[in-house]
């Protein structure tokens, strides 16, 4: 099983996993064009966090479930708060109504906005479930510094 | 305007020109610091260690093309516009390279501290990344996928619920 990955702290052996053979995307795509004749031999993964995160800052927070997929690193960073601070925004897809289905969810969300200040989180459904409070009590002692206990959510929750 | 000599970390010397230069803040300060104002054979380069000769031409290109440009807007990360923003032609066009280049590219914005260009060639990357299943990325940027079987299902699980309002 994978642990949770808390917001902000990353690995410190995060390191390209790919090779590092130049490849470049595929010519059809109108975008970044084929030469694959380069000579240097730069990857995604090379770029320091902050710049990774820098181009994750103009992905959706779809995108960023999707990129998740992609490999351990990406994961790590997806799951970065700073991407996180308008987890208000989300919501519960169809899919995942039963308790069964929402309670990785209620984890993950969990994860995310421990340590984001939870700026939205009125507008949170998310937030009233028991599974995530004691998530909450757990991760961070501190949750009245967040402010969390100004919101109508963290009224519902005490 | 003068131009002013920069050595490369591929040991070599470029020479742009001065105004060009300021764009990048890194170069500003050093130039304002060194008060340096005009080129002279003997005066020294200023040494950059972490750009290439190739990815300075291309920023001191991008400055070049983008220098009245209104100076970007404070760095908020909080503020920043989550709705993709289409890039402008020139940048699309002047953006297509292979994508080691643009890292490349993107780095060196980064130390010069071009934020313009870095902003821009940050969103021209998520555009590629925007819309496109996890094996397509991977495919697209070369990235090997280390997750065992169970770490991917699980992976996916913990992310199918999201939608965005």
């Amino acid at each position: 099983m994978l642990a949770p990955v808390s917001g902000g702290q990353r690995r410190s052996s995060l390191r390209p996993s790919g090779s590092r053979r130049n490849l470049a995307l595929a010519a059809n795509n109108g975008f970044l064009a084929e030469d694959s004749s380069a000579m240097s031999n730069f990857n995604f993964n090379d770029l320091p966090s902050k710049l990774a995160l820098r181009v994750f800052s103009y992905l959706s927070h779809k995108d960023l479930c999707l990129i998740c997929q992609v490999c351990s690193r990406w994961r790590e960073l997806a799951y970065d708060t700073r991407l996180w601070k308008n987890v208000g925004r989300l919501r519960l897809s169809t899919a995942a109504s039963s308790r069964e289905q929402r309670e990785p969810v209620h984890r993950a969300i969990g994860c995310r906005c421990i340590s984001t200040g939870l700026r939205d989180a009125s507008s949170c459904e998310l937030i009233i479930v028991p599974v995530l409070e004691e998530h909450l009590a757990r991760q961070c002692a501190a949750l009245h510094d967040a402010g969390l206990q100004q919101s109508d959510a963290a009224a519902r929750l005490h | 305007m003068p131009g002013i000599k920069l050595l490369t970390v591929d040991n070599e010397i470029v020479e742009v020109d001065a105004d060009t230069a300021k764009q990048s803040l890194l170069l500003r300060s050093m130039l304002h610091d060194l008060g340096v104002t005009e080129i002279d054979d003997d005066e020294e380069a200023i040494s950059l260690p972490h750009v290439t000769a190739a990815a300075l031409r291309k920023a001191m290109a991008w400055c070049a093309h983008h220098k009245d440009d209104p100076p970007p807007p404070e760095d908020d990360e909080n503020a920043r516009d989550l709705q993709p923003q289409q890039l402008s032609s020139w940048d699309a066009e002047f953006l297509r390279m292979d994508q080691s280049a643009l890292f490349e590219l993107i780095q060196a914005a980064n130390y010069l501290d071009i934020r313009g260009l870095l902003d821009t060639a940050c969103k021209a990357v998520a555009d590629a990344i925007r819309g496109r299943s996890p094996e397509e990325i991977r495919k697209a940027f070369n990235i090997r996928c280390d997750f065992t079987p169970q770490e991917e299902e699980q992976v996916r699980r913990e992310t199918e619920w999201c939608e965005e309002k």
